[in-house]
């Protein structure tokens, strides 16, 4: 049908089939704001457009529907170069995080504002209720608001840190805002050529089965297939998809597509083809013949004697390390120390406690799902995804098909969304492939419902044990985790060590323990997620102090401040908990924990619990937690930056870094502009790209700040040095004599230039030639980031429903760089844990079919969950190691809301939740058990 | 697929019986949900002028295209109608969605439908080429016809609804409303209607046959919630237990009676 509109002012006439939605018509327009985020359940919002001044999903409307209406997109915002105000409040408050969902928030905003002048927190909260963000936690949207009808600063709401400095601990816009607020080409899906094929994946039905034969002479035939890819003509690597430093502690358990199926989804095959509608129609032509072997979707199942064997590789020859696998008996990883004497700490303790805990699978639900774009230039195969660990993936591929590393590059675009689920090389391996054996572009995003099962954060069974002795002080701590790794064992080491490895070191106790293992199952693959195990292991441990502290009639907070660790404390136990490797035993150079403390008890100590009355069901109780991470791993991880001076004396910064819309490239510019004495403004930043940016092992375990950050410091120095000679060649001075003058000026008082002459004077004919400096960080020391949590719950004793009613995180993290946006990824974070907490967690059938893959069975948070009473405080924490220690912040901010909230719902009505979620029927059954119920 | 926009009740209703298949398209909310309409046809009702809220003498006639944000923001409906539709998971759906999608979508919950019932609504309907009017849970068993409009007497009848999600962006997991009259001090025509226990509407008789007749102070919420349960088993789904469900609507139920007596 031939439909007419007007978009964004223009008129626009065409044809399209009636059931067309119009969203696709949208994109077919190039109107990039409209972001599928949930494959068309209404769910998620960032498809929105403005339907005659209406906020609307355009996935839920079809061509007919928008035929002679106004439709505005964010598109449209921005005049001449000049912003709208909605969009630059949405700058000034830091709100934008990975940006996917950024245009989608900008027209709720637009919608709310053209009907009420100042609106009310309630309004607000309608306005943005159908657009869902998982980066930022919704918080800051107030203060976007309060900028607008308010005229408020930014610095009303967050405070800047660094008096000495002028870029760095203040705010400033994240450098790359202005292309996410206005929509322009940002991420994998914008750059897709037309001419590119689109992959339709045909998983195994089967949880556990043998393919005998595959067929694929009826879907070839169909015209406009171009490529099948199936086990036959998939490369023979062994590999693991894990993006970690080589050698990875995963082990290398899978090929492109393998013969043998484990779980359901595993890939069959890959069709490639003119659309995805054909891909798919294609892949259901295709005929398999599987033989089905008896699956085992436990633990108890795959370590039972004579259970079925998953994988048989041969581990000693495949795996890159020895990281204690038995594959014959679904073993991918076992590994134990500790320090101290065990048997002695527990003899010495007056109280012991002990609880056993578990957490299900959880998904990241990033709202750009994977997606990655492929395709041969020169020869060389060009891959532009959507990652955390371009080199990883260029490293992976390059072997995968045993090409020489520089005939591949791997282009990180805008990621709308990692949380660790894009940490591992989870569709470049496959489109890598299919591009290079096919020769032909091939386009890959992934559909929501696969996005639910390309990894999550594994079933994690948690035993703590540990005593204390009359004084309060803890004489023993032990820690034993299982993990459900699934069908494959990417991270299937990592995750539980990290649950060790940052719960342990917080204590000072001397006898210590823990022992690790995980096991290859037929359930779904699991991997790395923010926080890695530390948010299930913290608040198991939590669980156990906190019953110690109660043993000892003591406070909470009294209990733990006997136990925590203190600046220059020696933290022996990370000797031990190296992965495979021995790890660094560090003496604590910086620790704000107590100051943490200290500050968030003053509020916490004015919160009074409601208690139940007459007719009433609702207690309330509150709960604190504290937690550590770590920035980055020391003695392993390695970042590299250079800086370029161009000829008018501002810079070009390279970093290797991937910033998921966390703002590690603002936190480099920041520091590069702190050190070379000129504004943000005069850096800009190429970063991730294996052609043209140096190495960085990617953005995992916290370290992009600390890592990435101090790369571009030492490539700033490093300028800083070579500017200072330049200049002191060219001015006739010493060296010596020689310092750089804010801003952008180099000399003495009385003789000095400015560096645009310098640049010009060096770049010139007669000149040193261009100056260009380069920076490597490897350290054996890393800044520990704390944290202490405080929430108030209140529970429904007759429902079983739960509510946070106050939350306030203060975090230690170093010198917060960019304060603004280290506080939103604090607010996400926890929101994100309230909801794992509460109500998020995978289910599946008997036969280990998901049934939580959509947005209806898995709800995730939306502005409406955020508590009443949400703060974040930053605390300023010195540290030696260098002068801009920006400690680690995403992460962290995952730790402490399930302990803490399990601390205050025992507080509230006595019961110990034990398992994620804690959702109403076992709430129910604990207040049942528990004889609580009133 | 087919696309048609009649432009009057007896041709959409011709046009329906005449294409296979065939489904009348509302706001769109359900039918484009997930993917592209199933569809072989889709007959629009846009046309059929059924999107205004007329308030008369003794009655508030909601008009079957009237959106769920319209409804929210009306100052025509009774607040209680207006509140119940602004608890819809989102102003993006509600700004589509329509009244006429709600009363015949037969989605596993809703919003609106136990409160519309607690008023006692009757259901506008074209039907074999004649307008007709059926009470609310009456119309929902067969759900024939085009719906033209939802309709509430003025009275002084008493109202309130409460819900329970288990996140914000979820579907409620149950809606309960009551809906009383208070002849001589004592309850008459008590409503006690749930969405989400098992299907979008249950209204139960042994509730109301418990109220009716009661003095207001004579209420036991016990003996309400059983008589209530009675008529309403749950369905447990993958995020809440049969017996929760049951919970929220004794829960409900409590602070209902005291939100109304
Ligand atoms: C993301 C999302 C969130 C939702 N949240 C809620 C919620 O919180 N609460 C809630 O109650 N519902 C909710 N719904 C359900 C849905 O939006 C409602 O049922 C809605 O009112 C349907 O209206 P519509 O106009 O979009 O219907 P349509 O999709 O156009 O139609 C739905 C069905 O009703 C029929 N129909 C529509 N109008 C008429 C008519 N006048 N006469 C006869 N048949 C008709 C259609 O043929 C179709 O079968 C949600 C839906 C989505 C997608
Ligand atoms: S894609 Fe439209 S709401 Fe999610
Ligand atoms: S900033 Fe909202 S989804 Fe990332």
């Amino acid at each position: 049908m031939k439909i007419k509109f007007n978009l964004n002012g223009k008129n626009v006439e065409l044809e399209a089939p009636a059931e067309k939605k119009a969203l696709d018509i949208l994109k077919e327009l190039h109107i990039n704001s409209v972001r599928k985020g949930c494959d068309e359940e209404g769910k998620c919002g960032n498809c929105s457009i403005l339907l005659d001044g209406k906020l609307v999903n355009s996935c839920l409307l079809i061509a007919p529907q928008i035929n002679g209406k106004n439709i505005t997109t964010v598109e449209a915002l921005s005049k001449g170069g000049k912003l709208h105000k909605i969009q630059q409040a949405f700058i000034d408050a830091g709100i934008v995080q990975c940006g996917y969902c950024t245009p989608a928030q900008i027209l709720a905003v637009k919608a709310l504002l053209d009907e009420v002048k100042k609106p009310s927190r309630q309004q607000i909260n309608d306005a943005l209720s159908g657009v869902l963000c998982r980066c930022t936690g919704y918080k800051q949207i107030y203060n976007a608001l309060d900028i607008i009808t308010k005229g408020k600063k930014p610095k009303d709401f967050t405070r800047e840190y660094k008096k000495d400095y002028r870029v760095v601990g203040k705010i400033t816009e994240k450098i790359d805002a202005l292309q996410m607020v206005k929509a322009e080409n940002s991420y994998v899906e914008d750059y897709v050529a037309p001419d590119a094929l689109h992959i339709y994946v045909l998983g195994s039905p089967y949880p556990h089965a043998e393919i005998i034969s595959i067929d694929t002479s009826g879907a070839e035939k169909m015209e406009g297939v171009e490529y099948i890819l199936t086990h036959k003509n998939s490369p023979k690597t062994w590999y693991t998809q894990a993006g970690q430093s080589y050698p990875e502690p995963s082990p290398y358990d899978q090929q492109v597509i393998n013969a043998k199926m484990r779980f359901i989804g595993d890939r069959v095959a890959a069709v490639a083809a003119t659309s995805l509608e054909l891909a798919k129609k294609a892949a259901l032509k295709i005929k398999v013949r599987y033989k089905v072997l008896k699956p085992v979707f436990s633990i108890e199942e795959a370590s039972a004697p004579g259970a079925p064997v998953i994988h048989d590789r041969d581990a000693k020859k495949l795996d890159p390390l020895d990281v204690g696998a038995i594959p014959k008996k679904n073993i991918i990883c076992r590994n134990s120390g500790g320090i101290g004497d065990m048997d002695k700490g527990f003899k010495k303790a007056a109280v012991i406690a002990e609880a056993a805990c578990s957490t299900p699978p959880v998904q990241h639900t990033p709202m750009e799902p994977h997606t990655a774009y492929a395709y041969m230039k020169n020869g060389r195969l060009i891959i532009h995804t959507s990652v955390q660990t371009p080199f990883h993936v260029r490293r992976i591929v390059a072997n995968i098909l045993g090409l020489a590393e520089n005939k591949v590059r791997v282009i990180k675009e805008k990621v709308g969304g990692g949380f660790g689920a894009k940490q591992d090389c989870g569709v470049e391996d496959l489109v890598g492939t299919i591009a290079y054996q096919s020769g032909r572009p091939v386009y890959y995003r992934i559909s929501r419902k696969d996005e639910f099962t390309i990894r999550t954060r594994p079933a994690m069974f948690m035993t703590v044990k540990a005593g204390a002795d009359k004084s309060g002080k803890l004489t023993a701590l032990s820690i034993k985790t299982k993990i459900d790794s699934g069908g494959y064992g990417p991270h299937a080491l990592t995750v539980p060590m990290n649950g060790c490895s940052k719960t342990l070191p917080l204590f000072t106790c001397e006898n210590m323990s823990y022992e690790v293992a995980a096991y290859y199952t037929n359930n779904i693959v699991s991997g790395a997620y923010q926080g890695y195990g530390v948010p299930q292991t913290n608040f198991t441990v939590h669980i156990v102090l906190a019953q110690l502290a109660q043993k000892l009639g003591m406070k909470f907070e009294d209990f733990l401040s006997k136990n925590l660790v203190t600046k220059g404390y020696r933290i022996d136990i990370l000797k031990q908990l190296g992965e495979g490797r021995e790890g660094l035993a560090q003496k604590l150079s910086s620790c704000g924990l107590q100051e943490c403390i200290k500050q968030g008890l003053k509020k916490y100590n004015t919160w009074t619990n409601k208690k139940s009355s007459l007719g009433d069901d609702i207690v309330q109780g509150k709960g604190m937690a504290v937690m550590m991470q770590g920035s980055g791993i020391p003695g392993l991880d390695a970042a590299n930056a250079m800086v370029k001076m161009i000829s008018d004396g501002t810079f070009m910064l390279y970093i290797g870094g991937a910033d998921l819309g966390t703002g590690e490239d603002t936190v480099a510019a920041k520091i590069a502009a702190e050190e070379l004495g000129v504004n943000q403004e005069q850096i800009a930043v190429t970063a991730a790209d294996t052609d043209t940016t140096p190495f960085d092992k990617g953005s995992y375990a916290s370290s992009g700040t600390f890592f990435t950050g101090n790369a571009a410091y030492v490539a700033a120095r490093n300028m800083k040095k070579l500017i200072i000679q330049s200049a002191a060649n060219i001015l006739k001075l010493k060296p010596s004599q020689v310092k750089i003058m804010p801003v952008g000026k180099v000399g003495t008082k009385s003789k000095n230039m400015t560096f645009k002459e310098l640049a010009l004077a060096t770049q010139a004919g007669d000149g040193a030639g261009q100056l260009i400096s380069s920076g490597a960080f490897t350290t054996q020391k890393s800044p520990i980031p704390y944290a202490a949590h405080f929430c108030q719950v209140s529970v429904n004793k007759r429902t079983g429903m739960v509510k946070v009613d106050k939350y306030h995180a203060l975090h230690d993290c170093g010198v917060p760089i960019n304060p603004d946006l280290a506080k939103g990824q604090v607010y996400g974070g926890v929101l994100k844990t309230i909801g794992h907490t509460l109500y998020e967690g995978m289910e599946f059938d008997k036969g280990g079919k998901c049934l939580t893959d959509t947005f209806t069975d898995y709800p995730i948070q939306n502005i409406n969950d955020m508590p009443e009473d949400f703060e974040v405080e930053l605390i300023e924490v010195a540290d030696s190691i260098t002068p801009y220690v920006g400690k680690s912040i995403g992460e962290l901010a995952c730790d402490g809301a399930s302990a803490c909230i399990s601390v205050a719902i025992n507080n509230a009505c006595g019961i110990w939740m034990k398992h994620w979620p804690f959702r109403p029927e076992k709430i129910l059954k604990e207040l049942d058990g528990n004889g609580a119920r009133g | 697929m087919e696309y048609f926009v009649p432009l009057s009740l007896n041709r959409a209703e011709k046009l329906k019986k005449k294409l296979k298949g065939s489904f009348y398209l509302a706001g769109g909310t359900m039918l484009n949900w997930r993917g592209a309409p199933q569809a072989k046809a889709l007959i629009d009702l846009k046309e059929l002028n059924t999107q205004e809220i007329e308030a008369s003498k003794n009655k508030i006639i909601i008009g079957a295209g009237v959106t769920i944000q319209e409804l929210a923001l009306s100052k025509k409906v009774p607040p209680e109608i207006a509140k119940a539709a602004g608890t819809f998971t989102s102003i993006n759906v509600r700004n589509i969605a329509t009244v006429g999608g709600a009363a015949a979508s037969g989605f596993f919950i809703s919003s609106l439908l136990p409160v519309f019932a607690a008023y006692e609504a009757e259901v506008e309907y074209y039907l074999s080429g004649k307008k007709k009017s059926s009470p609310l849970a009456a119309w929902l068993k067969s759900k024939k016809g085009i719906v033209c409009a939802v309709t509430i007497k003025k009275s002084a009848r008493k109202v309130a609804f409460t819900e329970d999600k288990i996140a914000a962006s979820d579907f409620p997991a149950i809606v309960t409303a009551l809906g009383i009259d208070l002849h001589g001090g004592k309850i008459a025509n008590a409503v006690v209607a749930v969405s989400g226990a098992k299907g979008p509407l249950a209204v139960s008789e042994k509730a109301s046959q418990y109220l009716n007749g009661l003095k207001p102070s004579a209420v036991d919420t016990c003996k309400l919630c059983a008589a209530a349960l009675k008529d309403i088993p749950a369905a447990a789904n993958v995020k809440v237990s049969a017996r929760v469900k049951q919970r929220m609507i004794e829960s409900h139920l409590a602070s209902l009676l005291r939100k109304l007596l």
